[in-house]
Protein backbone atom coordinates (compact mmCIF):
# COMPACT_ATOMS: atom_id res chain seq x y z
CA UNK A 1 0.00 0.00 0.00
CA UNK A 2 1.25 3.35 -0.85
CA UNK A 3 1.67 7.14 1.37
CA UNK A 4 -0.57 6.27 4.33
CA UNK A 5 -2.47 9.01 5.52
CA UNK A 6 -2.22 11.11 8.95
CA UNK A 7 -4.58 10.42 11.70
CA UNK A 8 -4.85 13.93 11.64
CA UNK A 9 -5.69 14.00 8.06
CA UNK A 10 -8.76 15.14 6.36
CA UNK A 11 -12.20 13.10 6.20
CA UNK A 12 -11.71 12.26 2.44
CA UNK A 13 -8.39 11.27 2.42
CA UNK A 14 -8.58 8.86 5.96
CA UNK A 15 -11.75 7.69 4.42
CA UNK A 16 -9.71 6.89 1.51
CA UNK A 17 -7.21 5.64 2.97
CA UNK A 18 -9.30 3.12 5.18
CA UNK A 19 -10.89 2.06 2.45
CA UNK A 20 -7.76 1.01 0.44
CA UNK A 21 -6.69 -0.92 3.51
CA UNK A 22 -9.53 -2.38 4.01
CA UNK A 23 -9.60 -3.35 0.34
CA UNK A 24 -6.12 -5.00 0.53
CA UNK A 25 -6.63 -6.62 3.69
CA UNK A 26 -9.54 -8.27 2.18
CA UNK A 27 -7.59 -9.42 -0.60
CA UNK A 28 -4.80 -10.70 1.75
CA UNK A 29 -6.86 -12.48 4.13
CA UNK A 30 -7.17 -16.04 2.80
CA UNK A 31 -8.69 -18.73 4.89
CA UNK A 32 -7.83 -16.26 8.19
CA UNK A 33 -10.70 -16.95 10.52
CA UNK A 34 -11.93 -13.83 12.49
CA UNK A 35 -12.85 -15.25 16.02
CA UNK A 36 -13.15 -12.19 18.50
CA UNK A 37 -11.70 -14.34 21.08
CA UNK A 38 -8.11 -14.41 19.38
CA UNK A 39 -5.74 -12.36 20.37
CA UNK A 40 -3.60 -10.60 17.97
CA UNK A 41 -0.34 -9.24 16.98
CA UNK A 42 -0.25 -6.23 14.74
CA UNK A 43 3.01 -5.45 12.72
CA UNK A 44 3.19 -2.76 10.73
CA UNK A 45 6.38 -1.64 9.11
CA UNK A 46 6.04 2.01 6.90
CA UNK A 47 9.06 2.18 4.64
CA UNK A 48 9.44 5.76 3.16
CA UNK A 49 10.91 7.50 0.57
CA UNK A 50 12.97 10.82 1.71
CA UNK A 51 10.80 11.67 3.98
CA UNK A 52 8.09 10.30 6.19
CA UNK A 53 4.23 11.07 5.55
CA UNK A 54 3.68 11.68 9.38
CA UNK A 55 4.56 10.65 13.07
CA UNK A 56 4.46 6.57 13.70
CA UNK A 57 1.79 6.76 15.87
CA UNK A 58 -0.58 9.08 13.24
CA UNK A 59 0.33 6.51 10.83
CA UNK A 60 -1.21 3.52 13.19
CA UNK A 61 -4.37 4.79 14.43
CA UNK A 62 -5.81 4.86 10.52
CA UNK A 63 -4.64 1.15 10.36
CA UNK A 64 -6.05 -0.29 12.98
CA UNK A 65 -9.28 1.76 12.95
CA UNK A 66 -9.02 0.26 8.99
CA UNK A 67 -8.60 -3.31 9.98
CA UNK A 68 -11.61 -3.46 12.06
CA UNK A 69 -14.34 -6.03 10.87
CA UNK A 70 -11.70 -7.09 8.62
CA UNK A 71 -8.66 -8.73 10.38
CA UNK A 72 -10.40 -8.62 13.68
CA UNK A 73 -13.92 -7.80 15.12
CA UNK A 74 -12.75 -5.73 17.94
CA UNK A 75 -9.48 -3.56 18.87
CA UNK A 76 -8.97 -5.16 22.29
CA UNK A 77 -8.60 -8.00 20.52
CA UNK A 78 -4.95 -6.57 19.55
CA UNK A 79 -2.87 -7.37 22.53
CA UNK A 80 0.68 -6.40 20.61
CA UNK A 81 1.33 -3.56 18.33
CA UNK A 82 4.57 -3.33 16.73
CA UNK A 83 5.43 -0.80 14.38
CA UNK A 84 8.53 0.47 12.87
CA UNK A 85 9.30 3.18 9.93
CA UNK A 86 12.57 3.50 8.35
CA UNK A 87 13.50 5.21 5.20
CA UNK A 88 13.39 3.38 2.41
CA UNK A 89 16.67 1.10 1.17
CA UNK A 90 18.39 3.00 3.38
CA UNK A 91 21.15 1.33 6.13
CA UNK A 92 17.98 -1.26 6.39
CA UNK A 93 18.55 -5.15 7.39
CA UNK A 94 14.81 -7.04 5.83
CA UNK A 95 13.63 -10.52 6.34
CA UNK A 96 12.41 -10.15 2.41
CA UNK A 97 9.08 -11.84 1.13
CA UNK A 98 8.30 -11.72 -2.55
CA UNK A 99 5.83 -9.55 -1.85
CA UNK A 100 8.16 -6.79 0.46
CA UNK A 101 10.86 -7.49 -2.64
CA UNK A 102 8.09 -5.92 -4.80
CA UNK A 103 7.24 -3.25 -2.76
CA UNK A 104 11.01 -2.20 -2.03
CA UNK A 105 11.12 -2.26 -5.98
CA UNK A 106 8.40 0.61 -6.85
CA UNK A 107 9.27 3.90 -6.51
CA UNK A 108 6.71 4.67 -3.77
CA UNK A 109 6.35 4.81 0.24
CA UNK A 110 4.63 1.79 1.18
CA UNK A 111 3.19 -0.28 4.38
CA UNK A 112 3.36 -3.73 5.04
CA UNK A 113 1.19 -4.88 7.73
CA UNK A 114 0.68 -8.13 9.18
CA UNK A 115 -1.71 -10.09 12.21
CA UNK A 116 -0.84 -13.00 13.74
CA UNK A 117 -2.50 -14.96 16.62
CA UNK A 118 0.13 -14.06 19.82
CA UNK A 119 2.40 -16.46 21.39
CA UNK A 120 4.99 -14.21 23.05
CA UNK A 121 4.73 -11.25 25.07
CA UNK A 122 6.37 -8.37 22.02
CA UNK A 123 7.30 -5.58 24.17
CA UNK A 124 9.55 -8.44 25.79
CA UNK A 125 11.33 -10.03 22.98
CA UNK B 1 35.27 4.39 3.99
CA UNK B 2 33.96 2.83 0.47
CA UNK B 3 30.69 1.35 -0.02
CA UNK B 4 32.69 -1.48 -0.89
CA UNK B 5 34.20 -1.65 2.21
CA UNK B 6 30.80 -0.62 4.20
CA UNK B 7 29.13 -3.81 2.61
CA UNK B 8 32.52 -6.20 3.44
CA UNK B 9 31.98 -4.57 6.69
CA UNK B 10 28.44 -5.36 7.38
CA UNK B 11 29.52 -8.76 5.55
CA UNK B 12 31.56 -9.68 8.96
CA UNK B 13 28.94 -8.33 11.33
CA UNK B 14 26.14 -10.68 9.93
CA UNK B 15 28.55 -13.68 10.09
CA UNK B 16 29.80 -12.82 13.65
CA UNK B 17 26.22 -12.60 14.75
CA UNK B 18 25.45 -15.98 13.41
CA UNK B 19 28.31 -17.88 14.52
CA UNK B 20 27.62 -16.83 17.76
CA UNK B 21 23.84 -17.78 17.30
CA UNK B 22 25.16 -21.50 16.58
CA UNK B 23 25.20 -21.19 12.52
CA UNK B 24 27.41 -22.59 10.25
CA UNK B 25 28.29 -19.65 7.74
CA UNK B 26 29.68 -19.99 4.24
CA UNK B 27 30.74 -15.93 3.25
CA UNK B 28 30.27 -15.82 -0.89
CA UNK B 29 29.77 -19.62 -1.78
CA UNK B 30 30.94 -21.45 -4.77
CA UNK B 31 28.49 -22.83 -6.91
CA UNK B 32 29.18 -26.03 -5.90
CA UNK B 33 28.58 -25.48 -1.86
CA UNK B 34 25.41 -24.24 -2.66
CA UNK B 35 22.06 -26.66 -2.70
CA UNK B 36 20.63 -26.64 -5.76
CA UNK B 37 17.79 -24.12 -5.75
CA UNK B 38 20.46 -21.29 -5.30
CA UNK B 39 22.95 -22.27 -7.50
CA UNK B 40 21.18 -19.51 -9.84
CA UNK B 41 21.91 -16.53 -7.05
CA UNK B 42 25.04 -15.93 -5.82
CA UNK B 43 24.34 -15.02 -2.17
CA UNK B 44 26.87 -12.83 -0.08
CA UNK B 45 26.33 -15.37 2.82
CA UNK B 46 24.50 -18.37 3.63
CA UNK B 47 23.98 -19.78 7.18
CA UNK B 48 22.99 -23.04 8.10
CA UNK B 49 21.59 -24.85 11.63
CA UNK B 50 19.42 -27.51 12.21
CA UNK B 51 16.53 -24.67 13.71
CA UNK B 52 16.44 -22.86 9.74
CA UNK B 53 18.98 -21.48 7.06
CA UNK B 54 19.24 -18.06 5.98
CA UNK B 55 20.44 -16.46 2.92
CA UNK B 56 21.91 -13.05 3.03
CA UNK B 57 22.24 -10.48 0.68
CA UNK B 58 24.34 -7.52 1.70
CA UNK B 59 23.99 -4.76 -1.20
CA UNK B 60 24.36 -1.15 -1.77
CA UNK B 61 20.59 0.15 -2.54
CA UNK B 62 21.65 1.33 -6.05
CA UNK B 63 23.07 -2.09 -6.73
CA UNK B 64 19.73 -4.07 -5.87
CA UNK B 65 18.41 -5.89 -8.88
CA UNK B 66 15.06 -5.74 -7.74
CA UNK B 67 14.09 -8.76 -10.05
CA UNK B 68 16.52 -10.75 -8.97
CA UNK B 69 15.37 -9.75 -5.26
CA UNK B 70 12.19 -11.15 -6.04
CA UNK B 71 13.32 -13.98 -7.87
CA UNK B 72 15.20 -15.14 -4.74
CA UNK B 73 12.37 -14.52 -2.67
CA UNK B 74 10.02 -16.41 -4.56
CA UNK B 75 12.75 -19.60 -4.29
CA UNK B 76 13.38 -19.49 -0.95
CA UNK B 77 9.39 -19.38 0.09
CA UNK B 78 9.12 -22.31 -1.66
CA UNK B 79 12.00 -24.10 0.75
CA UNK B 80 11.33 -25.03 3.98
CA UNK B 81 13.49 -24.18 6.42
CA UNK B 82 14.57 -21.24 4.27
CA UNK B 83 14.11 -17.15 4.87
CA UNK B 84 15.79 -14.32 3.31
CA UNK B 85 17.27 -11.41 4.99
CA UNK B 86 18.68 -8.08 2.93
CA UNK B 87 20.73 -5.39 4.80
CA UNK B 88 20.56 -2.35 2.41
CA UNK B 89 24.02 -0.78 3.01
CA UNK B 90 24.57 3.05 2.39
CA UNK B 91 26.68 5.97 2.91
CA UNK B 92 25.00 8.35 5.15
CA UNK B 93 22.25 9.62 2.86
CA UNK B 94 20.72 13.07 3.37
CA UNK B 95 16.97 14.11 3.19
CA UNK B 96 15.27 13.96 -0.26
CA UNK B 97 18.87 12.96 -1.58
CA UNK B 98 18.24 9.67 -3.54
CA UNK B 99 19.60 7.10 -2.29
CA UNK B 100 19.03 4.24 -5.14
CA UNK B 101 19.49 6.62 -8.26
CA UNK B 102 23.07 6.86 -10.13
CA UNK B 103 24.79 10.08 -10.44
CA UNK B 104 23.88 11.66 -13.96
CA UNK B 105 25.83 10.84 -17.02
CA UNK B 106 28.13 12.72 -18.98
CA UNK B 107 25.87 13.23 -22.01
CA UNK B 108 23.20 14.51 -19.18
CA UNK B 109 25.50 17.01 -17.70
CA UNK B 110 26.97 18.16 -20.77
CA UNK B 111 23.27 18.35 -21.99
CA UNK B 112 22.43 20.65 -18.71
CA UNK B 113 25.10 23.26 -19.24
CA UNK B 114 24.22 23.56 -22.95
CA UNK B 115 20.36 24.20 -22.00
CA UNK B 116 21.08 26.35 -19.28
CA UNK B 117 23.32 28.72 -21.39
CA UNK B 118 20.68 28.58 -23.74
CA UNK B 119 17.89 29.56 -21.03
CA UNK B 120 19.72 31.99 -19.59
CA UNK B 121 20.17 33.92 -23.33
CA UNK B 122 16.47 33.72 -23.26
CA UNK B 123 15.78 36.00 -19.70
CA UNK B 124 14.98 32.21 -18.33
CA UNK B 125 17.35 32.92 -15.20
CA UNK B 126 15.09 30.59 -12.61
CA UNK B 127 15.46 27.38 -15.12
CA UNK B 128 18.72 28.30 -16.36
CA UNK B 129 20.24 28.24 -12.88
CA UNK B 130 18.31 24.96 -11.86
CA UNK B 131 19.95 23.28 -14.99
CA UNK B 132 23.21 24.59 -14.07
CA UNK B 133 23.15 23.78 -10.50
CA UNK B 134 21.81 20.39 -11.27
CA UNK B 135 24.72 19.54 -13.57
CA UNK B 136 27.38 21.09 -11.02
CA UNK B 137 25.96 19.22 -8.19
CA UNK B 138 26.61 15.90 -10.08
CA UNK B 139 30.35 16.74 -10.87
CA UNK B 140 30.50 18.18 -6.79
CA UNK B 141 29.42 14.68 -6.34
CA UNK B 142 31.10 12.74 -8.67
CA UNK B 143 34.31 14.43 -6.95
CA UNK B 144 33.17 13.22 -3.80
CA UNK B 145 32.93 9.57 -4.33
CA UNK B 146 36.97 9.60 -4.53
CA UNK B 147 37.61 12.61 -2.21
CA UNK B 148 34.73 11.95 0.42
CA UNK B 149 32.65 8.97 -0.66
CA UNK B 150 30.97 9.80 2.92
CA UNK B 151 29.73 12.68 1.32
CA UNK B 152 28.50 11.46 -2.05
CA UNK B 153 24.59 11.30 -0.78
CA UNK B 154 24.65 14.16 1.60
CA UNK B 155 23.24 17.46 1.29
CA UNK B 156 24.38 19.88 -1.58
CA UNK B 157 25.72 22.91 0.84
CA UNK B 158 27.61 19.98 2.75
CA UNK B 159 29.56 18.54 -0.48
CA UNK B 160 30.33 21.97 -1.85
CA UNK B 161 31.65 23.29 1.29
CA UNK B 162 33.84 19.96 1.92
CA UNK B 163 35.33 20.31 -1.77
CA UNK B 164 36.21 23.49 -1.02
CA UNK B 165 37.55 23.37 2.49
CA UNK B 166 39.77 20.17 1.13
CA UNK B 167 41.21 22.19 -1.68
CA UNK B 168 39.55 21.07 -4.38
CA UNK B 169 37.88 24.15 -5.11
CA UNK B 170 39.12 27.73 -5.84
CA UNK B 171 37.98 30.05 -3.35
CA UNK B 172 36.38 32.11 -6.65
CA UNK B 173 34.96 29.43 -8.21
CA UNK B 174 33.62 28.39 -4.59
CA UNK B 175 31.94 31.64 -4.08
CA UNK B 176 30.24 31.83 -7.83
CA UNK B 177 28.85 27.91 -6.94
CA UNK B 178 27.60 28.95 -3.91
CA UNK B 179 25.66 31.85 -5.41
CA UNK B 180 24.46 29.76 -7.89
CA UNK B 181 23.38 27.01 -4.96
CA UNK B 182 21.95 29.67 -3.03
CA UNK B 183 19.70 31.14 -5.83
CA UNK B 184 18.43 27.72 -6.86
CA UNK B 185 18.05 26.93 -3.69
CA UNK B 186 15.41 29.73 -2.87
CA UNK B 187 13.72 29.02 -5.95
CA UNK B 188 13.07 25.26 -6.02
CA UNK B 189 11.56 25.28 -2.83
CA UNK B 190 8.84 27.99 -3.69
CA UNK B 191 11.12 31.21 -2.42
CA UNK B 192 11.85 34.90 -3.91
CA UNK B 193 15.77 34.45 -3.98
CA UNK B 194 17.26 37.65 -1.85
CA UNK B 195 20.21 37.75 -4.38
CA UNK B 196 20.60 38.80 -8.02
CA UNK B 197 20.39 36.16 -10.50
CA UNK B 198 23.81 34.41 -11.55
CA UNK B 199 25.37 34.73 -14.55
CA UNK B 200 25.26 31.72 -16.25
CA UNK B 201 28.07 32.77 -18.54
CA UNK B 202 30.06 33.64 -16.07
CA UNK B 203 29.71 30.01 -14.23
CA UNK B 204 29.62 27.52 -16.87
CA UNK B 205 33.33 27.81 -17.71
CA UNK B 206 33.98 26.87 -14.10
CA UNK B 207 31.60 24.20 -13.74
CA UNK B 208 33.04 22.56 -17.00
CA UNK B 209 36.59 22.84 -15.92
CA UNK B 210 36.07 20.92 -12.52
CA UNK B 211 33.74 18.28 -14.90
CA UNK B 212 36.95 17.52 -16.47
CA UNK B 213 39.06 17.66 -13.64
CA UNK B 214 36.58 15.09 -11.88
Amino acid sequence: MGTPVSAQGDGDAKRFWKKRIGDAAREARGDWSRSASDELVLRIAYFYIDAPAADLDNIVKPLQDALKGVAFEDDIQVVDLVASMRRKGVNVRVRMTAILAAAFAAGSDFVHVTVDRTSTIEVFR
Amino acid sequence: MTTAQLEQQKIEEIRAEFERNGFAILVRPSTRELPEFLRPFAPDLVATSPRGNVVVEVKASSDVDPDQMTRLAQVLEREPGWRLEVVFVNQPVAAEVPSDERLAPEEQVNRLLSSAESLFASGEVEAAAMLAWSAAETILRRSAQSAAPELERQSSARVLKHLYSIGLIETSVYEKLLLLMQFRNAVAHGFEPKMAAPSIPDVVPDIRRLQQAA
